[in-house]
């Protein structure tokens, strides 16, 4: 859904009017909201906890509960650094439940909890919409077979099998697909 | 895959040998032309340009899909510091691809997250009628395993990360290319030939059906998207992505069409003896068997409707905002400058209705809700207009009830509901 990605950059995720509409219980505005960040947060909570399906089940649980108590819902200085910090501490409890929930295996192996990433900076975030957004606008074919890829984990030769192409095209659409996002993302690079 | 590795590896030690012929000094892997990708035929024909990455190449090594040769030669390509740096933004963007979901695992995230809300909110609300849900549909069961409140749901095609066994990567395959849930047994895909087709017709169709109260996303094989809409039955010609000959889709209900358009191979939606033909575009078609009237709306593009008995290449044209009507009869009306979000709002969950009779009103939420909805004679004529997200039942009754003074009630088992005085 780039237009939402689109129209929050010109309305400002941070906005006051923003955080108002949602406090006041406009469900368009939450949506969004959800819109416009849960891919970024998905992304960032999957790096501590590697599972696609729980990362968005704590995104979700996340956006529940601020719906749940949208009228408490506190002015933010910057939304983003908001919803980016509760989704780390909600990451980080889920790890300390499955650790304490390991130390009950007989083969819990003690080993070191994973690096803490840390917060991202607002640099990044929007360096993730961007890369969603990019991704959505590579040509229809092209991103199917990106998507079959990066998100499913299918081999080149299990893609083409699939879709009754050549693995010879496979290949060539994915190098197109990532020359398309370094021509659309380039400018992202310091 | 070796033998692709090993051309490869030729090509590129060739045409390194080549370039540094002519212009001794750093290697560069040059642009490897392609028939299949119009954009660098050009570069066949010249020299190649100069220090531009071979992608495919490159996209292999981010997937560890590279034979040693082939690592060698991205290195020396990535001798510089600039192109190590471009390397390491390029590494970066692929990982993170991976973990961002797509737009259809977004939708459905929302869809997932909203009817949780509508709970949440139903159950905080005091008092008032307390209405029974219709029915979940059976099997459904959300990621933590339970059985979710029926609202309506989008089946987007993106089961969660899976083990890397083969019978789980040919689910996952399977779940992507028809219709699957994260539970089975909802849409299903079906191999059925069509009632009264001849035996030895072309072969049978894919088919995808949704009950009331479901949705479904449907990757199709040409990179197409179809969202399906509730009660409604696609089917598909399998084509496959290089077969010549029009693509053809069989629609009854309601469905929007994102097409990845091909000049060669026309996309055509057969529904309610209406034949939409895709131009390039983004277009919604509805013709549930009771309405009496097809509709197609078109957000983006151009499509060219016509009367299934009409010749190709007459009808109408719509364009983005045009809203298209065939009656049983073949007249066809254009109404341009539409809202077509009001239109197509239910693939973003939203409840829409224009000036549309109790009536309409009462069939459309029977087959969101999957209840029976009983209108009084004295009600069913009247209009109403309505625009709000599809929240749980008795909220959109109330909202249609109440401007028009009249009451809703639900029958002792609650699957059906009365609404009149």
């Amino acid at each position: 859904m780039s237009d939402s990605s689109c129209s929050l950059r010109q309305l400002g995720p941070d906005s006051l009017e923003w955080q108002a509409r949602v406090r006041a219980g406009d469900e368009r505005a939450f949506e969004m909201l959800f819109r416009a960040f849960a891919p970024g947060l998905c992304a960032f909570v999957h790096r501590y906890v590697a599972s696609r399906a729980v990362a968005e089940e704590v995104v979700q649980d996340l956006f529940l509960a601020l719906w749940r108590h949208r009228e408490a819902f506190a002015v933010h200085e910057r939304v983003s650094a908001y919803l980016y910090t509760a989704a780390r501490n909600r990451a980080l409890n889920h790890l300390r439940r499955e650790r304490l929930a390991d130390r009950w295996h007989a083969d819990a192996s003690g080993a070191a909890p994973a690096a803490d990433p840390g917060a991202p900076g607002e640099g990044e975030l929007l360096g993730l919409l961007e890369l969603q957004d990019a991704i959505e606008h590579l040509p229809a074919r092209c991103r199917l077979i990106f998507v079959l890829h990066r998100q499913h984990e299918l081999t080149y030769g299990e893609i083409a099998s699939s879709l009754g192409l050549s693995v010879k095209t496979v290949e060539t659409q994915m190098g197109r697909a990532l020359k398309t996002l370094r021509a659309r993302l380039d400018h992202q690079r310091p | 895959m070796p033998r692709v590795c090993e051309v490869y590896a030729a090509r590129i030690v060739a045409a390194v040998r080549c370039r540094a012929a002519a212009h001794p000094g750093p290697e560069t892997i040059v642009v490897d032309g392609d028939a299949h990708d119009r954009t660098s035929r050009a570069d066949e024909q010249g020299a190649p340009r100069a220090g531009e990455p071979d992608w495919p190449l490159l996209a292999r090594w981010l997937a560890g899909e590279c034979g040693a040769a082939e690592r060698a030669a991205v290195e020396r390509w990535a001798a510089t510091p600039s192109r190590r740096a471009e390397l390491a933004a390029l590494r970066a963007w692929w990982e993170q691809s991976a973990a961002l979901p797509s737009a259809a695992a977004t939708d459905a995230m929302w869809l997932r997250l909203s009817s949780r809300m509508h709970e949440a909110d139903d159950a905080h609300s005091a008092g008032g009628r307390a209405a029974p849900q219709p029915a979940p549909p059976p099997g459904v069961r959300d990621a933590r395993g339970r059985r979710p409140r029926s609202r309506p749901r989008v089946l987007a095609l993106v089961p969660g990360r899976s083990a890397r066994s083969p019978w789980r990567r040919r689910a996952t395959l399977a779940a992507v290319l028809s219709v699957a849930a994260t539970a089975a047994g909802l849409a299903y895909a079906a191999q059925r030939r069509p009632a009264g087709a001849d035996p030895v017709a072309p072969p049978p169709m894919r088919e995808y059906v949704t009950k009331p109260g479901q949705r479904a996303t449907i990757d199709l094989v040409d990179g197409s998207r179809v969202t399906l809409g509730v009660a409604s039955t696609l089917r598909v010609r399998p084509y496959g992505a290089s077969a010549p000959g029009a693509r053809e889709l069989f629609l009854e209900g309601e469905a929007v069409f994102d097409v990845a358009h091909d000049e060669r191979r026309p996309f055509l939606v057969h529904a309610g003896g209406a034949v939409t033909e895709d131009l390039g575009t983004r277009f919604g078609v509805r013709a549930y068997a009771g309405d009496g009237v097809v509709r197609v709306v078109v957000a983006e593009g151009q499509v060219a409707l016509r009367a299934a008995a009409a010749p190709p290449g007459s009808g109408a044209l719509l364009a983005a905002g045009d809203v298209g009507r065939i009656d049983s009869a073949g007249r066809a009306l254009v109404e341009q400058g539409a809202d077509t979000t009001a239109h197509l709002g239910w693939t973003g969950g939203r409840l829409v209705f224009r000036d549309a009779t109790v009536a309409e009103v009462a069939a459309q939420l029977g087959r969101w809700y999957d209840v029976r909805v009983e209108v009084a004679p004295a009600v069913a004529g009247r209009r109403v207009t309505v625009n709000m997200p599809a929240g749980s039942l008795s909220a959109v009754l109330r909202a249609v009830t109440v401007p028009l003074d009249t009451r809703f009630a639900y029958d002792r088992e609650g699957r059906t509901v009365h609404v009149g005085p």
